[in-house]
């Protein structure tokens, strides 16, 4: 059962990826012609990962941690707004490490700080998630490379 | 009782043969088969073997402290080999096979050939007590070894008392249900029984995890032994009809998980048993369970059922906290496999320590792209031309989205918008991407429902979107709807893609595809 699961989840589904992520093209190309390049940059930046997320699902942690990243980074920096403690209670399991800070950050916790919403995870789940995350971000760096190329034609 | 030449000829024979030398368990029945192996290939050598076949049992009684009775005779083949009852010694198979007449000889003598035992005893009880208990065979000795309870040399846990009382007890209930033929049933039963533990449940004691792996090398080392000797063993055979009342018993009985055939002598011992096994089981033609038993005993995991299953290996602990930890061990091992095929260039490294950095790597190298791409976007973004989106597809993408594209569908109603969903599902989503976007003024965080209701109600072709927004919230979790809604005429920059209106699309999407 477990196998079969991973097996659904684990293709992105390329169109829905496109499609997220050319609608948010579009709508920031039409909105944002008058900001600054590094808004602009920034802003496709998180298109490309919420739109990265949307097509994963909820099912997964790193997608809701994205998304939950990406509207945060959308409110408080747009609005102005005092930077909220970013909402965690629902999305991390708080483990009790001894000493977190003393210890010395092994590679998994690297990995843990690069997958979003791996912090609270155990080795084998952290490594499933890495996996997911790694197909979405390829199948993403793929579609803005495709897209890149063909506007640039 | 048949008794033939003098038990003195022959006794030498047998007492010669690593008799004394080690007094460790699977020593102790190592020299004993070995010592009946080699006995010559006479015709009648049962008195002797008789014998030395008590005197063997003695030993064994004494050493495992089995809690039987086996009193040690010196003289008359009958009277020891009727004696203990209770022991429940899986005899040799092929004694119970051939001759009814062979009684309980109450140890096992594997390779033996039948002629030799065939005249053991007249007994009639000794038939049935022969029948009763398992054939003792390569394989079988791990069951005959297992109900007695005992520990191989590298388990020694197996000599806590409950595991060789529970061996006993419950191998004395299966295999009670059955007399006679199945002896072989039995010995390939319990080569098969430890592949078979996986179906059967859960876990006991993990001290039967050490009986059944303490049976289970000393078999094949002493079969393997024996065979190498090129003994004629019509025992293989014989142990062909072992009674299928130990293979009910063992997945019934025994639940626990069993020792996998493990190390690499093992597994070298294994072919040779198997070979030998399995030629002369076809030779006899009753090669059925022991082919089975083969297949169990070649096949080193089962596939895994409604849980894991998990063996100790050989060698190492079997207590239960060690074996979750092997199952968490293997877990981890499985996933770094699979990420050895997502992360390229990974396919020789080896070690997790190399195999985590090279994750690593690669994770960052992919969010440096995608950063990357994206401030490249940005500058390329005002050239966007949403007429043509088609030449925006990437290669790899449905082709059916080409020849919708050159329609373009008005949304100004929600059926549109709905339409537009259901066609999601045939790739075709583009167009709607295009009118869409260019038609609504996306400026608000689309994922927050009340965000979603508040775009509705400025926006008409919206209105039929209330519903599916709603659904937004039940697909992500509350915590987005504390996002501060934005205004909705504000002119800003998106943190999340124009996603307002659309936001019940992909919900809907979402839905379907979940």
């Amino acid at each position: 059962m477990n196998r079969k699961n991973s097996n659904k989840s684990r293709n992105p589904n390329k169109p829905t990826l496109a499609f997220y992520f050319l609608r948010a093209l579009a709508c920031i190309n039409k909105k944002t012609s008058m900001a600054s390049y590094n808004q602009r940059s920034g802003t496709i930046k998180r298109a490309a990962y919420a739109s990265m997320a949307l097509a994963a699902g909820p099912k997964r942690a790193w997608s809701r941690a994205v998304l939950c990243r990406v509207l945060w980074w959308g409110s408080s920096r747009l609005h102005g707004f005092p930077t909220r403690r970013r909402p965690r209670a629902f999305f991390h399991r708080r483990v009790r490490v001894a000493d977190p800070k003393l210890r010395e950050p092994s590679k998994a916790d690297v990995l843990r700080r690069l997958v979003p919403g791996a912090k609270a995870m155990d080795l084998s789940r952290l490594l499933e998630e890495t996996a997911h995350y790694i197909q979405y971000l390829r199948a993403q760096v793929l579609l803005m490379q495709n897209v890149v190329g063909s506007v640039s034609d | 009782m048949n008794c033939g030449p003098p038990p003195d000829q022959l006794r030498p024979c047998f007492l010669n043969l690593n008799w004394e030398q080690s007094m460790d368990p699977t020593g102790h029945f190592e020299s004993a088969l070995s010592s009946i192996v080699s006995s010559p290939s006479s015709n009648s050598p049962v008195p002797a073997e008789g014998l030395a076949v008590n005197n063997l049992v003695g030993r064994l009684a004494s050493v495992y402290n089995c809690g039987e009775e086996i009193s040690p005779r010196s003289h008359h083949m009958g009277a020891p080999l009727n004696s203990p009852p209770k022991l429940n010694l899986s005899m040799m198979g092929y004694l119970g096979h051939q001759q009814p007449a062979i009684g309980g000889l109450p140890f096992p003598a594997n390779p033996i050939p039948v002629a030799h035992l065939d005249e053991l005893s007249a007994d009639p009880g000794f038939a049935k007590r022969a029948a009763r208990f398992s054939c003792f065979d390569g394989r079988n000795y791990s069951g005959l070894a297992g109900q007695f309870g005992l520990p191989r040399a590298s388990s020694s846990q197996s000599l806590k008392a409950t595991g060789p009382q529970m061996g006993l007890p419950e191998s004395g209930k299966a295999i009670q249900t059955q007399e006679g033929k199945q002896l072989e049933a039995n010995d390939a039963e319990f080569g098969n029984a430890r592949e078979e533990s996986s179906v059967s449940d859960p876990i006991s004691a993990g001290g039967e995890v050490s009986l059944r792996g303490a049976g289970e090398n000393n078999p094949r080392k002493r079969k393997a032994a024996p065979k190498g000797k090129g003994k004629d063993t019509a025992l293989p055979n014989s142990a062909i009809d072992p009674p299928k009342a130990a293979e009910e018993e063992d997945p019934n009985a025994k639940k626990s998980r069993f020792a996998e055939d493990d190390g690499i002598d093992k597994e070298s011992i294994n072919p040779k048993v198997e070979q030998n096994g399995s030629g002369s089981g076809s030779a006899s033609g009753d090669g059925g369970a022991q082919k089975q038993g083969k297949e169990n005993n070649v096949k080193p995991l089962e596939p895994p059922k409604d849980y894991i299953h998990v063996r100790a290996r050989r060698g190492q602990a079997t207590d239960s906290h060690s074996l979750a930890e092997r199952v968490r061990r293997e877990k981890i091992s499985q996933r770094m496999k699979l990420l050895q095929d997502l992360v390229p260039g990974c396919n020789k490294v080896t070690g997790k320590a190399v195999m985590l950095d090279e994750i690593i790597n690669y994770v960052q190298s992919l969010q440096r792209q995608v950063e990357f791409l994206s401030m490249k976007l940005a500058t390329v973004n005002p050239r966007l031309d949403f007429n043509n989106v088609a030449d925006l597809l990437p290669k790899d993408m449905h082709q059916t989205c080409g020849p919708v594209l050159n329609s373009v569908y008005p949304l100004e109603t929600s059926g549109a918008a709905l339409s537009y969903t259901s066609q999601l599902q045939q790739g075709a989503p583009l167009h709607c991407v295009v009118t869409s976007a260019l038609e609504t003024q996306c400026t608000v965080n689309p994922l927050d429902p009340t965000l979603c209701r508040t775009l509705s109600s400025h926006q008409p072709f919206i209105n039929g979107f209330g519903d599916a927004s709603s659904q937004m919230g039940t697909f992500w979790e509350d915590d987005l709807q504390s996002v501060v809604p934005m205004d909705l005429g504000q002119n800003q920059e998106i943190a999340v893609s124009s996603q307002s209106f659309h936001g019940p699309l992909p919900t809907a999407h979402m839905k379907i595809e979940l």
